[in-house]
């Protein structure tokens, strides 16, 4: 009996598992993609065949990806690019005030003397000097008041609109 | 000296308060916020889709109201649970949406919503039968709290407790308004068919 049935065992393992059944290429994967369409569907429309409304094809990918570029994106870009933006037209305003301070007021002209000699540049000016450099004082007194009033006054949203609006705006733009 | 033990979670296990202390942790906001999507993004679909009607018009609500949610959610302060607070805000935005289409087409909200029940017949993202289609357009004939009730009981299943937490009506008077929608409803389904 052991024998028979060793001998039906071996039998069996040499023939093929699938027993002579197929299915068709990639079958089961779609299944599973089906199946767990399926399960959502039952999951969020409530009762499975009382809704018969549809969306397009993968659409809640894109609803996800859309939402993400709207909220985490822009906030990954707007925030730094305004700051950074204040920075550079402060710092813009900073080095035309030095400037002018330079060519208007003798004083000045003579604590920088040394430097003076030679071309200096907007830019190099900027450069030098940090954000904590920038005082009411110095800035209104090279003629900036205006500017410097209207800011004050204003909130966030309009702080950057007017200095997106302002002529500074291409400064920051080539920045 | 007791010793740190850091318990590391599967986005999945996380509690929907685990998730929201995530939120407002910096370093963890995003991560929250795509579990938050993830998690609810399909269900606030269907539940904005059934008052709007149109795909298009409910993408756009479902969009501004994660908005919303990433704006606000910092300021979340848990009296409610977060799917309550959510649907809430959908709701809302939802109704808002159809306000200003009722303004910005110069008609009445019961004609917008007879126009949004015509234009189902013709809607490539709906595919009821007859039976079905006139069910939807006798859904949208109710006054808009019943057929919000409606949606929520019928559709998705919601229990009046959890409703009354959305809508802010008592369960009592969530019952008198189902009661009266269902009525309603068969009243111009019969009268349809015998037409």
């Amino acid at each position: 009996m052991n024998q028979e049935i060793n001998n039906s065992e071996s039998f069996l393992k040499n023939l093929p598992v699938s027993g002579g059944f197929e299915a068709p290429a990639g079958y089961f994967e779609r299944l599973e993609v089906q199946v767990a369409k399926d399960l959502d569907q039952t999951e969020t429309k409530g009762v499975a065949g009382k809704s018969t409304f549809e969306v397009p094809a993968d659409y809640f990918e894109s609803l996800n990806q859309n939402i993400l570029q709207k909220t985490i994106g822009s906030e990954a870009k707007k925030i730094p690019i305004f700051r950074q933006a204040k920075v550079y037209w402060l710092t813009g305003i900073a080095a035309s005030a030095l400037l002018v301070s330079v060519l208007f007021f003798g004083e000045t002209n003579k604590q920088v003397g040394i430097t003076l000699n030679g071309e200096i540049s907007e830019d190099e000016i900027a450069e030098q000097l940090s954000i904590g450099d920038l005082n009411e004082a110095f800035l209104c007194d090279a003629g900036w008041c205006v500017e410097l009033e209207k800011l004050g006054n204003k909130s966030n949203e309009l702080e950057e609109d007017l200095l997106m609006n302002s002529e500074e705006a291409l400064i920051i733009e080539e920045l | 000296m007791y010793p740190i033990v850091i318990v590391f979670k599967m986005s999945n296990e996380l509690s929907d308060k685990e998730l929201i202390m995530q939120f407002k942790v910096p370093a963890t906001k995003q991560a929250a916020y795509k579990l938050l999507l993830s998690r609810y993004s399909r269900k606030v679909y269907w539940q904005v889709r059934r008052i709007v009607i149109n795909h298009d018009d409910a993408d756009d609500v479902v969009q501004n109201t994660f908005i919303k949610v990433w704006e606000k959610l910092d300021d979340f302060r848990e009296s409610s649970q977060l799917y309550t607070w959510l649907y809430r805000i959908a709701t809302n935005e939802a109704l808002a949406f159809l306000q200003k289409k009722k303004a910005s087409l110069n008609i009445s909200i019961e004609s917008l919503q007879e126009q949004l029940g015509e234009q189902l017949v013709s809607d490539t993202y709906f595919n009821g039968n007859k039976l079905e289609l006139l069910l939807q357009q006798a859904v949208l004939s109710l006054p808009e709290k019943q057929r919000l009730v409606f949606n929520m009981k019928y559709y998705e299943q919601m229990k009046y407790e959890e409703i009354e937490a959305i809508l802010g009506t008592s369960v009592g008077g969530l019952k008198a308004s189902y009661h009266i929608a269902v009525k309603k409803i068969e009243e111009i389904v019969k009268k349809s068919l015998n037409h």
